[in-house]
């Protein structure tokens, strides 16, 4: 390769990241800025000066950010286990059952529409649906939204590691003796663990961040993170530090998390795709 | 130990039948090997016995017991599979326990059959390592011993030895002929490599397009085969086929070439169109006999195979070494007529075998 490919390519790259990582860039150094810089012209991209003034208020014991944390912590390990857990028997059923019909690839379809259509037009309904249970704002409504969100993104990306699942050795299974519960526990949990481990990586993303319907029919008490954040935007106007530094708090736990699991991910997410 | 008896056994895939009118008796004890080419319904066969696929018409049973609606884990079989399906998070050990386990033995009997299972195919230093640290031959092992663990009823094998390399499939071959000897339990053995199925088999069951062509055992199905099929699957280098007519006064006529027929065939009416089969083996160099010219040699080392043309017509003859030939040699073959195949020309049965003089097949089935 020569020299001019390579620099071409390493320009391409650096474009790129600039353009993903340059707002959260801004972001972090916003959350930095004194509170009065905000709206005075002439004010750079760089703070004049460091405080942590934005995030000593987040942080106030006094206030409720450790309860919105907790909140979105509880709400986002119950719905990744539920949503993959279900998510997971289900791929595997859709996988193994001869439905007649073609009626797996139906369902298997309607589980990818399902990821697409625009979640406001829900929104409403959940929302009564939620008052008549008499769930509004408790951890389960959200829970709930979050875990019928997910579990189609779940069963899509899983249906195509287990129709790639050696059939020989569910068969040896057979012949060894186990029914489709020991089979699936014993022989084909233990072997699809970096599978489900990106599954359950992306579904935790996806309910830590998830903002419409967690603010719909969680608006106090189980409020979570993000939803706190739109609280910053208030009548008197927008709290722009104590925004940034709770953003940044959210953005934190994410990227590190992608950053350890990133291996896991990549080969959760090309099971399927290549053979090894 | 059991027999295992299938009969009027149907296998559809939606419009495809996979397995036609199948009735197969093997009796106990027996190592049964089940021969054809891909896709002519043996490994369906041998799942169906394994419970894996359940037959769409007629009737199992293994031993006394009526098994056709039963699942694999309730039937007492063990299967080697041709992937080994060896599990890849467990150890030698645990895979070969793991049967023991599920159907809830004892750690200390699982250990003692394990550890005897394991001795008797030297896998006692292995049984700590994964499958992925072994070499082919050993994973082949492992999958054998996983079925030994379980003392079961009926051995099922499904081309165990297609991925051996060829020296270790020679040498496994005749080890596991003598593991199973010594066993003295019924086997069923899936394979499409005849030299396998010949050397290993008490009987062998040759299938085709999903039907039954001969029951036999080895020597059987070499010198007797049922039909064309048979004759032209078995052998190695395959027999030599020639289009025929009977001629008057027990000729055979193939083009330019003449041969005495073996027998008056009764019956056979002159003119009728018939195949003339030639083992390689039986084709003689000669000072009297067939003018033949040389084609291609191919040296095996003990013995060469030689492609001939005798009156228009290739003939492959298996040799000894010493005949000095050279491609283009003129030479003389004799073929004896009493070893001839003659087989009917539309429907492909045999009329004469060497092996075979009467035409009334015993214990043998012709496809229909």
């Amino acid at each position: 390769m020569n020299l001019a490919v390579r620099l071409g390519r390493a320009t391409l790259i650096a474009i790129a990241l600039v353009v993903a990582l340059a707002p959260f860039v801004v972001l972090f150094l916003n959350s930095l800025r004194p509170a009065d810089e905000f709206l005075s012209a002439g004010s750079g991209l760089v703070p004049s000066h460091i405080t942590f003034e934005h995030y000593a208020e987040i942080f106030d014991p006094r206030g409720d950010t450790f309860r919105y944390l907790l909140n979105s912590l509880i709400i986002t390990t119950t719905s990744t286990i539920i949503a993959v857990l279900l998510g997971a028997m289900a791929a595997y059923a859709l996988a193994r059952l001869k439905l007649p019909f073609r009626l797996s690839i139906v369902i298997g379809v309607m589980f990818l529409v399902i990821r697409f259509y625009p979640k406001i037009t829900v929104a409403l309904p959940y929302f009564l649906l939620m008052r008549q249970f008499n769930l509004l704002d408790t951890h389960l409504a959200v829970i709930i939204a979050h875990v019928s969100l997910t579990v189609p993104f779940v069963v899509w990306m899983l249906l195509a590691f287990f129709e790639d699942f050696p059939r020989e050795l569910e068969q040896a299974a057979i012949v060894d003796g186990c029914g489709p519960i020991r089979r699936f526990m014993l022989i084909v949990v233990p072997l699809m663990t970096p599978a489900l481990a990106a599954a359950a990586v992306l579904t935790a993303f996806m309910s830590w961040n998830e903002f419409l319907m967690a603010s719909t029919v969680a608006p106090n008490f189980a409020k979570t993170l993000p939803v706190r954040i739109s609280g910053f935007i208030t009548d008197k106007g927008i709290l722009w530090g104590s925004m940034s530094a709770m953003s940044s708090v959210i953005v934190i736990p994410v990227a590190l998390f992608a950053l350890f699991t990133q291996r896991y991910l990549a080969r959760g997410l090309t099971v399927g795709a290549v053979k090894g | 130990m059991s027999s295992v008896s299938l009969s009027s056994i149907e296998k559809k895939y939606g419009e495809v039948s996979a397995v036609r009118d199948l009735d197969l008796e093997i009796r106990d004890g027996e190592f049964m090997s089940l021969l054809g080419p891909s896709g002519c319904g043996k490994t369906t066969t041998l799942n169906m016995i394994a419970g894996l696929e359940l037959p769409t018409s007629g009737t199992i049973r293994i031993g006394d017991r009526d098994v056709t609606r039963l699942t694999a884990m309730h039937r007492d079989i063990a299967m080697v599979f041709q992937s080994y399906a060896l599990y890849p998070h467990m150890t030698v050990e645990r895979n070969m326990g793991f049967a023991l386990m599920v159907r809830g033995h004892r750690p200390d009997e699982i250990a003692r059959r394990v550890a005897r299972a394991s001795e008797m195919l030297s896998l006692g230093d292995y049984l700590g390592r994964y499958p992925r640290q072994l070499s082919g031959g050993q994973r082949q092992r492992v999958a054998l011993g996983r079925a030994l663990v379980r003392e079961p009823e009926v051995f099922l094998l499904d081309e165990p030895l297609s991925n051996l390399d060829a020296v270790l499939r020679v040498q496994t071959r005749a080890e596991l002929s003598g593991l199973f000897k010594s066993l003295g339990t019924t086997a069923v053995y899936v394979t499409h490599d005849q030299a396998e199925a010949m050397t290993m088999s008490d009987r062998i069951a040759v299938f085709s397009h999903g039907r039954l062509q001969q029951v036999g055992e080895p020597l059987e199905i070499y010198r007797a085969p049922a039909n064309r099929f048979v004759a032209s699957f078995v052998g190695s280098p395959p027999m030599t086929f020639l289009d025929a007519v009977l001629g008057e006064g027990g000729e055979i006529v193939s083009g330019d070439l003449r041969l005495s027929a073996p027998v008056a065939l009764a019956g056979a009416r002159p003119g009728q169109p018939i195949v003339v089969g030639i083992r390689p083996e039986d084709v003689r160099l000669a000072d009297e006999g067939l003018p033949a010219i040389v084609d291609v040699i191919e040296h095996l080392g003990s013995l060469q195979v030689v492609h001939l043309t005798a009156a228009g017509e290739r003939i492959v003859a298996q040799l000894p070494e010493d005949a000095r030939l050279r491609r283009g040699d003129a030479v003389r073959v004799r073929l004896e007529p009493a070893q001839l195949y003659l087989f009917d020309a539309d429907a492909g049965a045999s009329i004469y075998t060497p092996g075979r003089n009467d035409r009334s097949p015993s214990h043998t089935e012709t496809s229909k």
